[in-house]
């Protein structure tokens, strides 16, 4: 089974973060790139699956030179070849473009990702990838069965304590949720051993999409800030009389 | 701009969805906001009993997707049902709530009619005449205010619990029935059953008090030193009726990830 994992780079903190002069993207320094989570469980997913059922594990990203590091942690996870794709984009819509694009050039019967990123969390890149592919998805899936050659079996939350059983003929992609697969530890020697492997590099051209399909189309930001606390405290001062009459009046005031 | 707004109804077993009546809410002020209708569309299979609960519930009109072939549906057949019913009556706005049935129908409707789609978000509000969305990023250390642009139909998806549940009207909305041509669709996904599997005999959603095990636990060996707490606390593993109060370990995971979120 040929299996690819879309993984996303995310960084741990963020700061100076504000909306760039157009509109179209949130800039922000970023730092502690990594590996998001739910991706990493995707990822080790597919490497479960591949050592039960034989196959190969492609790992793709897409990102600037400094996501090598997310696709070399894979290599060392188990994956067998690792590509980049040498563009950045925070807008689902062109993320899943470009992903799409990437896909249509490889072989896969299964295209497994997170089904959330840390710090777009919008959750739609997968779907539109699948949508934009023609091939059936399921998202939140907590358990894969390879019923044959043709076919697979999820487990899927549905919320409210409910799971969904699917199936879906292959090809097919599934957004994979945290705790699917235990995440396995990555010792410096392989770490080390997985710098020397290559990277594959796609470049936009080589995708046929220009620069400017990156750009968000339908929206624009107005504003990023801090979220607004909804809780307040207040506390009263004064004696038990004085406390009481401020309590009350409070009250009234609210109902 | 077109006005109306189109709300997704979510339901399960007859029951129509805690988050739906909070999108019904959020879409009536929408709509009022713009002069336009507040439109539910139900879709599925044997739908009398949730049409007649949403038919006194401040929609403007039901529209009814009922169909033998959408039991088994997958997400992507939904999607394509959505997509249909928004290219035929053109709203301004599907509003989707973003429960997990959300997260996996709301992108695929969005890339079916081309739209842009806005998840996860924790606010819609109309401000000269645009609707604009707030949304966590960055882990939710930010909110993103973003403004809708898009001339077709945006799909927006919002959590739960960010507006009160709509109250009855007393008026009885029409229900006109749709017929949406499933030829030519593929049925790649197919669901095959919903497991309905409580991980405690105890819904932590109905509990008044929740003991709650953390990571910092170690292993679950010591999950009885808190079945002993709850105990010694004179509670049982379920409910205690005598106090009044709940007990409860949670041997699982809970919250999210079960999707049954608790407020303190």
């Amino acid at each position: 089974m040929k299996i690819v994992v879309c993984c996303k780079a995310v960084p741990g903190v963020v700061s100076e973060a504000k909306i760039a002069p157009d509109g179209k993207a949130v800039l922000y320094h970023g730092e502690f790139l990594a590996m998001n989570e739910c991706d990493e469980s995707a990822l080790e997913e597919a490497i479960a699956l591949k050592r039960a059922h034989g196959g190969e594990v492609t790992v793709l990203t897409m990102g600037p030179i400094t996501t090598l590091d997310t696709l070399y942690m894979a290599l060392a996870k188990g994956a067998d070849r690792a590509i980049r794709i040498d563009a950045q984009t925070h807008d689902p819509q062109s993320a899943s473009a470009v992903l799409a694009a990437a896909l249509r050039k490889l072989e896969y019967d299964l295209v497994l990702t997170g089904a959330q990123s840390r710090d777009t969390p919008s959750g739609q890149v997968g779907i539109t990838v699948a949508e934009r592919l023609g091939i059936p998805f399921a998202y939140a899936v907590v358990e894969v069965q390879v019923a044959d050659g043709n076919a697979v079996e999820v487990r899927k939350e549905m919320g409210g304590g409910r799971y969904a059983r699917v199936e879906l003929s292959l090809p097919a992609l599934l957004c994979v949720q945290t705790g699917i697969q235990p995440l396995t530890y990555v010792p410096p020697a392989r770490m080390m051993r997985a710098r020397q492997q290559p990277v594959r590099s796609f470049s936009l051209p080589e995708l046929n999409i220009e620069a400017e399909q990156l750009v968000p189309r339908g929206y624009r930001f107005v504003d990023v800030f801090q979220p607004r606390r909804t809780s307040q405290v207040e506390f009263l001062q004064g004696g038990p009389q004085e406390i009481a009459a401020t309590l009350l009046s409070k009250i009234k005031e609210a109902l | 701009m077109q006005r109306d707004v189109l709300v997704l109804v979510e339901h399960w077993g007859g029951e129509v969805e805690t988050i739906t009546y909070q999108m019904l809410a959020k879409g009536r002020e929408l709509a009022d906001g713009l002069g336009g209708q507040l439109l539910a569309l139900v879709m599925g299979d044997e739908l009398g009993r949730v049409t007649q609960t949403l038919r006194d519930k401040g929609v403007d009109k039901i529209l009814l997707v009922d169909q033998p072939a959408l039991k088994q549906a997958g997400a992507g057949l939904q999607a394509h049902v959505v997509a249909q019913v928004a290219r035929r009556i053109e709203p301004g706005l599907i509003l989707i709530g973003y429960s997990l049935v959300g997260m996996e129908l709301a992108p695929a409707v969005a890339a079916k009619l081309g739209s842009p789609a806005m998840t996860n978000c924790v606010n819609i509000e109309l401000r000269d005449g645009s609707w604009v969305v707030t949304r966590p990023v960055f882990d939710g250390t930010l909110h993103a205010q973003i403004l809708l642009e898009a001339t077709g139909p945006m799909v927006v998806a919002l959590q739960k619990g960010v507006t009160p549940a709509i109250q009855a009207s007393g008026k009885g909305a029409p229900v006109e029935p749709l017929e949406v041509d499933l030829q030519g669709v593929s049925f790649r996904s197919r669901l095959l059953e919903i497991i309905e599997e409580p991980a405690t005999d105890v819904d932590i959603t109905k509990a008044d008090i929740i003991v709650s095990v953390g990571r910092g636990i170690g292993d679950k060996e010591k999950i009885p030193i808190i079945q002993e707490l709850a105990d010694a606390l004179g509670g049982s593993h379920g409910l205690l009726p005598a106090s009044g109060r709940c007990w409860v370990v949670a041997a699982g995971p809970a919250g999210r990830s079960l999707g049954k979120e608790r407020g303190p």
